[in-house]
């Protein structure tokens, strides 16, 4: 079983063990004021989130994270395939912490977020 | 560098501003201020600080009673009603949003204000050799001028301005080095399309270019992230009404395209910059030797 710093649900679910392996490399540096959503899956951070960030599928994560681009982002968003939940500005602005991890990872993270993605 | 014709400008105006008054009073004022507003405190709300906005802008043009005031640009007709009832102006707003002039001449109507204010449907350009002003004041206009037309948009304002006149410009900018993005690509493709807001110093040179001395210049990029994220607050505490009048694509797209303007001035990806010009003549300014008398 994979080890996340969220609290999944469901509990022994794998697609949302993986989502969470994924989100605890990508956001590791960023203040955990927030949950994600995906579809029924839910990682939680806090109990007290800030916003949450909404997909609709694991499909759209792995969409969005191989394809990052803003103008993409902002079509999902409109199509509410991504959606934000709570203080809309705190959580777009959840971008940057993207942004500035993206070249901070190491070989091995990106082969696991990989991995990963193409797994849920 | 995308073309501004007059028939290209007033479909980009058009699909921008006419999407229905309605839908602009889910988040704007009360005064249907659709430009930067100005937070004197910490706890100001947007209708406070669209008001102070405008005395700040009025201040800062030195407006008197019985002067004459060109408003290019006038939206709804709110700096032109304000200027009017406020500080005894005689105003003349000119817009090329058809709704939008509809709108402010009832406005005028209302506040009996007919002797005083006129509201046209009008391209500025048309105005050229017609008439000069005292004052004129273009608020949220040079973004949707185009960089080809900056130097006949200045040099129309020069001949529109007496010699002696002040002329404020309240518009967005970019960065000196911004290249289009994915973000500003879908900006323009789904809510702004020609908007071509230039850098602080192409407008600085524009002015010096055409014969136009800058007297003050203020940066309110603070003030416009806030003035945005409390239109996104506005219209999403208004969504149900909100989608009665558009579907839910053009809700959504416009909560997000105000959520990342808020963004981007906030990380100062662009800035809101007041220029305070007047003509270039062999005496000084119609301003005072500081600037005391905007803050009191």
């Amino acid at each position: 079983m994979f080890y996340t710093a969220a609290d999944v649900s469901p509990d022994a679910d794998k697609v949302a063990r993986r989502l969470g392996t994924i989100a605890d490399i990508l956001f590791r540096h960023a203040r955990k004021d927030f949950n994600i959503r995906v579809g029924d899956r839910e990682l939680r951070y806090t109990n007290h989130p800030r916003f949450v960030i909404l997909f609709d599928s694991p499909r759209s994560v792995r969409r969005l994270l191989l394809r990052h681009n803003e103008y993409l982002a902002a079509e999902a968003f409109v199509d509410k395939r991504l959606d934000i939940e709570g203080d809309l500005i705190a959580g777009l602005k959840a971008k940057n912490a993207l942004i500035e991890r993206a070249p901070t990872l190491r070989l091995g993270e990106k082969i696991k977020i990989l991995f990963n993605l193409l797994r849920i | 560098m995308p073309r501004h014709t007059r028939a290209k400008d007033q479909r980009s105006i058009a699909f921008h501003y006419d999407l229905s008054n309605d839908f602009y009073g889910l988040f704007l004022d009360t005064r249907m201020a659709y430009t930067c507003a100005y937070y004197p405190q910490e706890e100001s709300d947007l209708e406070e600080a669209q008001r102070a906005k405008f005395d700040h802008i009025a201040r800062k043009l030195r407006l008197k009673p019985y002067q004459t005031l060109l408003d290019i640009g006038c939206g709804w007709g709110s700096f032109v009603v304000h200027a009017c009832k406020h500080y005894g102006v005689t105003a003349h707003g000119v817009t090329l949003s058809r709704e939008q002039a509809e709108y402010a001449q009832e406005w005028i109507r209302r506040e009996d204000l007919e002797d005083q204010a006129f509201i046209e449907y009008r391209d500025y350009r048309d105005l050229v050799g017609t008439a000069q002003y005292d004052r004129i004041s273009a608020i949220g206009v040079i973004e949707h001028v185009g960089h080809r037309n900056l130097a006949r948009y200045f040099d129309g304002i020069h001949r529109l301005l007496k010699d002696n006149g002040l002329f404020l410009n309240h518009g967005i900018s970019r960065r000196r080095d911004w290249r289009p993005n994915p973000g500003s690509d879908w900006i323009h493709d789904h809510v702004f399309p020609e908007g071509e807001p230039p850098a602080l110093s192409t407008v600085i040179t524009q002015l010096e270019d055409n014969d136009f001395e800058v007297q003050d210049v203020e940066n309110l990029r603070q003030h416009y992230s806030r003035t945005c994220a409390d239109w996104v607050d506005r219209l999403r505490r208004n969504r149900e009404r909100c989608l009665e009048l558009v579907d839910e694509r053009t809700y959504r797209t416009w909560i997000l395209y105000l959520a990342m303007s808020s963004i981007y001035f906030e990380e100062g990806e662009i800035f809101l910059y007041q220029i305070l010009s007047s003509k270039r003549v062999p005496r000084f300014a119609p301003v005072p030797l500081t600037r005391e008398d905007i803050y009191e």
